[in-house]
């Protein structure tokens, strides 16, 4: 059994999770009474297959458990994310935010009828059922995401600054979790609210308006998602103020 | 445990369902008396339940306001009823013996009850009375939001329904609504009647289910220089406050016109409306309006409680906050639907403008849903039709409150009175219209087959008898009293004086006359000009032809070119299915001058015939041009004029006349009254053309009964029309330059024994042809003849030789080859003409509707001979 002393440095927890760096191998530890040994595969799975898409994606090394908990191993990308590059250059954010932007553009131009992704909105239903929401709440939201089109474009579904490391001229993508097949405003209205949730407001705002402007689909369009997945974030969502946020934003209604 | 829940409330609602519709197939044996008195029963109990319900509605929901509420359910109630009471909607609902057409109401079967938490009593009133007046069953999924009062409302009218005899489970409904629940009656149902949020109207639409759904509003109002200031206001608060703003029709912006704008806002403010001030307006921005979704804290509240939560206060009793804003894009909160007292003003520079905001203000927010106009309705007339005319909106109200307007019956008494309105294809619906109950019917076409409406046209006047001319003239004088006549004719009739004989007789009536004299054979286009050119200058108030079919064709070619300059022959010429549903409108002829036919020769029998052809000489193209229009208004038949008709054309015109009997008797479209002259030309035919064309002019009775015999003829097929032969004749005529009586005659014998097959590939298209007959048909002209034999074929078989024992007598070639026509060319052409001939005019009333193949087999076997053709085929 491996001990998690060997997995080197631990640079960083948080959500359940820990990471360490050893050598060119990062790995993950997943808490066990967070996740299941099959989310751990599953995150593999997306990140394997996000590589046969030709996305540049760390390469997977192993999944394996250890202790109670399991844990990904995966190829270090050497270099800086998009958040840390924004925090460093200020004066750059919207560069960067641009960047962001054109990358998950880039994303979303892959279409996937493969089986392995879950459908987004099946996954958006199935958040919205276990929100915690009250009935009538849930039921508008439902009827709400009724309306979202079947598109198959690949969705990152957590495509946010930290996630991103520039490497030179080339980017990677990490952390496919939440990778799923679906509609493209609403993976939009996911890294906006990511954004919020985050604290910084004017930089999703940026982004909206990026986004809307580099795709040409009007800001209402990707707007009517926010309440939607707004309730996906309900349940990990445990700061009051941030909670609050949500349910304003999910505490609207399209009636006739 | 979930899981297991969401298992057995599936189970629960496939058992409803079922349930429903066995009550629904027992209603839909219910006659409309019983239907009647269910309905009204229904209507009743609603009604007495209004305010009960109203305040169920505003308790459970938190939402609108109790007095509008009850106006909702009253309305649901009584305007249903009222509008619907006398209405058939069980079993024939129209029934016309004459046409035999009948058209039967049926119900659709169970239908899927979408109700939003607006409306939630009143709609389930309607729903419920429209399904009971169309034997419909009805299951209404609630909104979590307002179940209660929903469901109370439906037990309501289904408890008063089945008192009155209605099956127990007529109406039901989903008690713990989900959205699966909903999707799973959306699936099961057999129509959606869905008023919801958009997610719900495009749930429907995709449920795969017939569904009647509509959209979302944002009606604009536009405010005109004309309009009445003070009813245009008082009526927007009054509408915009029904019910705290919740109706979809209600008003969401008014542009005022700037010349008004300072007195509509004053009237606004004097009215107790509440204008928001900068800092007002930012914070109502923010209340109301959530990424572009409307607050649900907001919806039917009163203006108070939305100032409050904005943070700011405002006299309890204000009406409206009105945010004064410029961009009616939806970057602006205040452009979208606010589901509230809350308004936006605009103000516009002009009319255009105001369309011009208005219109991206439909588009944007309420495709297809309502717009409104404030507007003297006299003085602003084209601003009404303007407003009309630019707004993407099924319900273009004027002068009237939006919301009340827009539910109908209550502004104006034609538009229908519903709780749900359609926004057409724009707003993403099937329906229009206010729904009512014609959307909830299946309607059932009853067609009787019914003949057709049948006609005989002849020229007002036909005078006959030897000698006749000068005196049938006369009537040009003392009847129709013509000042000047311009005679057409051809070179040889003039030059040899024959003209004279009209000419002098109208001289001497002291009637002006002018000659025509150059129309060649196959009349052109450029000689009916010219003639038409002629009647310009000379204006003539009466054209005579005199002549045989060319004089006669081209003189009705220059009479409607005089009539009519602005005529286009490719349009008169368009072939047509049944002459009178052609596409094209024939002028009406006869206001310049009439036309009088004086055949020389005995066969076409244009004089009484609506046709005429003419062929465009830059291209060949041949015009055949038919219309009653073209009949000329007096035919004279002087068979003195016959005399002198050379041997060649008293055969060929003879025997045309002949295949025209033939033809008109065979022709899907003969009738007693044709088959009458058909039968007796051809028997004066048969008798007398051998005489006529042996003894030439010595043999003044055959030319009398050849000259009447060819009239007959004409008459027949003017009514009847034709077939094949002619088809076939015309284009072996264009593409062989054969004489036209030769032709027809040269394809007779192999078209009739096409159309005496009992079995044809195809039969022709007319309910009065019922089944293929032309045998019999031509078993009926060999009987009148005198033709005996135990069978209808050997009735024919000898009628068919006694046609060739006429050709031989007149000396006609028997087959194409023999008239001259050389092989290599014929079978060159053979293909191009059997098409051509296929798509000739006189193919449509042929009893035998050919293949092109078929025809292309008739002409192979008409220029061989058939003996001769099928020797080569065995070869």
């Amino acid at each position: 059994m491996i001990n998690e002393k060997e997995l080197g440095e631990l640079i960083l927890t948080r959500n359940n999770k820990k990471i360490y760096r050893n050598d060119g191998t990062i790995t993950k530890v997943y808490d066990h009474k967070a996740y299941s040994f099959s989310d751990v595969l599953r995150e593999a799975m997306n990140q394997s297959y996000a590589r046969e898409c030709g996305f540049n994606a760390p390469e997977v090394y192993d999944v394996f458990p250890i202790g109670k908990d399991y844990a990904l191993a995966s190829e270090e990308i050497k270099g800086k994310t998009l958040a840390q590059l924004i925090e460093e250059n200020p004066s750059d954010k919207r560069k960067y935010i641009a960047k962001l932007v054109q990358i998950q553009l880039d994303v979303l131009s892959h279409l996937s009828s493969n089986l392995k992704l879950p459908k987004l909105k099946d996954k958006l239903n199935a958040y919205i059922s276990d929100s915690g929401l009250d009935a009538s709440t849930r039921y508008d939201l439902h009827v709400r995401l009724e309306k979202m089109p079947n598109h198959y474009k690949v969705c990152h579904g957590d495509l946010v600054p930290h996630n991103i490391i520039l490497v030179k001229d080339k980017y990677y993508i990490l952390d496919w979790a939440h990778c799923t097949r679906g509609n493209s405003s609403a993976d939009a209205a996911m890294t906006y609210i990511l954004l919020v949730l985050d604290g910084d407001e004017k930089g999703a705002e940026m982004y909206l308006k990026e986004f809307c402007r580099r795709s040409d689909i009007a800001i209402q369009y990707v707007q009517q998602w926010i309440s939607v997945v707004s309730a996906t974030k309900l349940v990990t969502t445990k700061d009051k103020e941030k909670r609050a946020l949500l349910l304003r934003n999910i505490n609207v209604v399209d009636y006739i | 445990m979930e899981e297991e829940q969401k298992i057995k409330a599936s189970d629960e609602l496939s058992k409803l369902i079922e349930r429903v519709k066995a009550a629904q197939k027992i209603y839909a044996t219910y006659s409309q008396e019983q239907v009647d008195k269910i309905f009204q029963a229904a209507a009743i109990a609603a009604n007495k339940a209004r305010i009960p319900l109203a305040k169920e509605a505003v308790e459970e929901t938190g939402m609108g306001v109790l007095e509008d509420k009850v106006i909702k359910n009253h309305f649901a109630a009584e305007y249903i009823y009222n509008t619907y009471r006398d209405t058939k909607t069980c079993g024939v609902i129209e029934r016309d013996d004459d046409m035999g057409y009948e058209r039967i109401a049926e119900p659709l079967g169970v239908l899927a009850g979408i109700i939003p938490t607006t409306n939630p009593t009143a709609t389930a009133i309607f729903k419920s009375l429209l399904a009971l007046k169309t034997r419909n069953g009805i299951i209404f999924s609630p909104h979590p939001r307002a179940k209660k009062c929903t469901i109370h409302a439906a037990q309501i009218v289904l408890d008063a329904a089945v008192e009155a005899g209605a099956p127990k489970d007529i109406i039901a409904w989903i008690e713990e609504p989900s959205i699966q629940l909903s999707s799973q009656l959306m699936k099961s149902c057999d129509c959606i009647l869905a008023t919801g949020g958009p997610g719900m109207v495009t749930s429907a639409y995709s449920s795969g289910k017939p569904a009647i759904g509509v959209g979302p509003g944002n009606a604009p109002t536009i405010i005109d220089s004309t309009a009445d200031v003070k009813m245009a206001v008082s009526s927007i608060i009054h509408s915009k406050t029904f019910d705290n703003g919740m109706i979809c029709a209600s008003e969401q912006s008014v542009i005022a016109l700037s010349d008004i704008y300072d007195a509509v806002k004053a009237e606004f403010i004097y009215r107790g409306a509440h204008f928001l001030t900068k800092d007002e307006l930012n914070k109502v921005r923010k209340t109301i309006i959530i990424n572009g979704g409307t607050n649900a804290k907001v919806v039917g509240q009163k203006p108070v409680t939305i100032a409050k939560m904005a943070g700011f206060d405002v006299p309890e009793d204000t009406k409206l906050l009105i945010g004064e804003v410029e961009k009616v894009d939806i970057s602006e909160e205040f452009a979208h639907e606010k589901l509230c007292p809350v308004l936006a003003m605009y103000k516009a520079e002009s009319f255009e403008e105001a369309l011009n905001k208005a219109d991206t203000l439909v588009r944007d927010g309420g495709f297809g849903h309502t717009a409104d106009l404030y507007a003297d309705e006299i003085l602003a007339k084209d601003h009404i039709d303007e407003f009309a005319d630019r707004m993407k909106a099924c319900r273009i109200l004027i002068n009237t409150p939006s919301a009340l307007g827009g539910i109908g019956d209550l502004y104006n008494f034609r538009i229908k009175p519903s709780l749900t309105l359609g926004c057409g294809s724009w707003g993403g619906n099937s329906v229009s219209e206010n729904v009512g109950v014609q959307q909830l019917l299946n309607i059932k076409t009853v067609a009787k087959r019914r003949e057709n409406m049948l006609w005989f046209r002849t020229p007002s006047k036909i005078f006959f008898k030897p000698g006749c001319l000068s005196k049938a003239l006369e009537e040009l004088k003392t009847v129709y009293d013509r000042k000047r006549v311009l005679v057409i004719t051809d070179k040889f009739l003039y030059e040899s004086g024959f003209s004279r004989k009209v000419t002098d007789t109208l001289d001497k009536l002291g009637i002006q006359t002018e000659v025509f004299s150059d129309v060649a054979p196959d009349p052109t286009l450029a000689c009916a000009e010219e003639g038409a050119n002629l009647c310009k200058s000379y204006k003539p108030d009466a054209i005579i032809a005199l002549g045989g079919g060319s004089p006669m064709d081209a003189a009705k070619i220059m009479w409607v070119l005089y009539e009519h300059p602005e005529v286009d022959f490719s349009d008169m010429a368009m072939d047509f299915m049944d002459i009178r549903k052609r596409v094209v409108t024939f002028p009406k002829m006869g206001s310049k001058a009439m036309l009088i036919c004086v055949p020389t020769t005995a066969g076409t029998g244009s004089e009484v015939t609506p046709f005429a052809i003419i062929t465009d000489q830059r291209d060949g193209t041949k015009y055949p041009i038919t219309d009653y229009e073209l009949l000329p208004n007096m035919a004279i038949i002087d068979s003195d004029l016959m005399l002198t008709i050379p041997k060649g054309l008293t055969r060929a015109s003879g025997i045309d006349a002949l295949t025209h009997c033939i033809e008109a008797y065979a022709s899907m479209y003969a009738t007693s009254f044709t088959d009458a002259l058909a039968k007796e030309a051809i028997s004066e035919i048969f008798a007398y053309l051998p005489r006529a064309y042996k003894n030439l002019g010595n043999d003044p009775v055959a030319r009398e009964h050849m000259a009447h015999a060819a009239t007959l003829a004409g008459m027949a097929f003017a009514n009847a029309f034709l077939g094949i032969d002619h088809s076939c004749g015309h284009k072996l005529g264009a593409y062989h330059h054969l004489p036209h009586g030769v032709c027809v005659s040269l394809m007779l014998d192999e078209v009739m024994k096409f159309n005496a097959g009992e079995r044809p590939t195809k039969m022709g298209t007319f309910p009065q042809y019922q089944y293929p007959h032309t045998l019999r048909r031509y078993a009926e002209i060999a009987e009148m003849l005198g033709l005996t034999g135990k069978t209808d074929e050997e009735k024919f078989k000898k009628l068919l030789k006694k046609i060739d024992e006429l050709k031989s007598e007149i000396e006609l070639p028997m087959t194409i080859k023999e008239a001259g026509v050389e092989e290599s060319k014929f079978l060159t052409t053979l293909d191009e003409m059997s098409e051509a001939a296929f798509n000739d005019q006189c193919t449509g009333t042929n009893p035998r509707y050919p293949l092109i193949s078929e025809i292309k087999e008739l002409y192979l076997k008409a220029y061989y001979g058939e003996k001769e053709y099928a020797k080569k085929l065995a070869k």
